[in-house]
């Protein structure tokens, strides 16, 4: 296989996947003004936890073993797991509309989202 | 004049290669910049060049034992988020070579099969969960699949004279 670094077929590939991620950023990051943070497992919502009302709460969970989430200050995230790769809980706090973190071998998923502030601001007549 | 024996030995060889580079990424400190799960994709760099030189089935030969590999050492989800990535990134090579044969280049490539590893791994972990809630993880897997192709693309262009020799002493090339 002896081809070229980089060719103009490449940087077209390139600049289509840019435009995607771009697209996708701007659609993903309407300003959520009712934060709650839903968390998954096997499928199901189990507990929903609001982020703006600054709840406090800790909820354990997991398939094989205790996987532990913590929400405090408006923040949420994993505390401990029993999963090898501990992906979960590098993952960090929670905190933003779109936000998100998952324990796959837990079947855990935790993800904040934002409910689309659709109040009116004036009427005029 | 190869004979089968030869051939079974080098992609044995470079299964082995592509293990090893797995490994050495892992020891790598996590880069605190870098998302949650991602990873560089070491490993591509062996699969890439199974599917443009030596032919297909090597390639997903090398995939599968790879993803054996991570069953035994990390359990079964990892298993099948090894083998969907690996699975979807080397047909993407596959067919990225075959179709655009001169046109694309190598880090063209890296970037298509990363971008494919990358959603392989998002479908397996939609049907583990069980919930569509990870595709918001999209955006960022898609960056860190066009980083990392550039990455691993480049690397391979530079291992390729050795990568040859390689497949040359086992009269494979």
């Amino acid at each position: 296989m002896e081809r070229k670094l980089i060719t103009k077929t490449d940087l077209l590939i390139i600049a289509a996947v840019v435009v995607l991620i771009v697209i996708s950023f701007v659609v993903k990051n309407f300003s959520g003004e009712n934060l709650v943070a839903e968390i998954y497992f096997d499928g199901k919502v189990i507990e929903s936890v609001n982020l703006s009302q600054k709840e406090e709460k800790e909820i354990v969970t997991g398939s094989n073993g205790e996987t532990v989430i913590k929400a405090k200050d408006g923040k949420i995230f994993f505390t401990s797991s029993c999963c090898p790769d501990k992906v979960c809980v590098k993952s960090g706090k929670l905190e933003k509309n779109g936000d998100f973190a998952s324990c796959l071998p837990e079947k855990v998923v935790v993800k904040v989202r934002g409910e689309k502030n659709d109040n009116i601001d004036a009427i005029v007549y | 004049m190869k004979t089968k024996t030869q051939k079974i030995a080098l992609i044995g060889v470079l299964s082995a290669q592509a293990l090893a580079l797995a490994f050495l990424e892992n020891l790598l400190p996590a880069l605190p910049f870098l998302p949650p799960g991602v990873k560089l994709g070491l490993s591509n760099i062996v699969t890439m060049f199974c599917a443009g030189s030596l032919g297909f089935a090597p390639a997903f030969f090398v995939t599968v034992i790879k993803s054996l590999f991570v069953f035994l050492t990390r359990g079964a989800t990892a298993f099948f988020m090894s083998l969907g990535g690996g699975l979807l990134s080397t047909l993407a090579m596959c067919l990225m070579v075959k179709s655009v044969k001169n046109k694309s280049g190598y880090i063209g490539v890296a970037v298509v099969s990363a971008i494919c590893h990358n959603l392989g791994q998002l479908a397996v972990s939609i049907i583990i969960t069980k919930t569509t809630a990870m595709i918001s993880y999209a955006p960022v897997l898609l960056i860190s699949a066009v980083v990392m192709g550039f990455i691993t693309g480049t690397v391979l262009k530079f291992v390729m004279p050795l990568l040859i020799k390689q497949s040359k002493y086992f009269k494979c090339l």
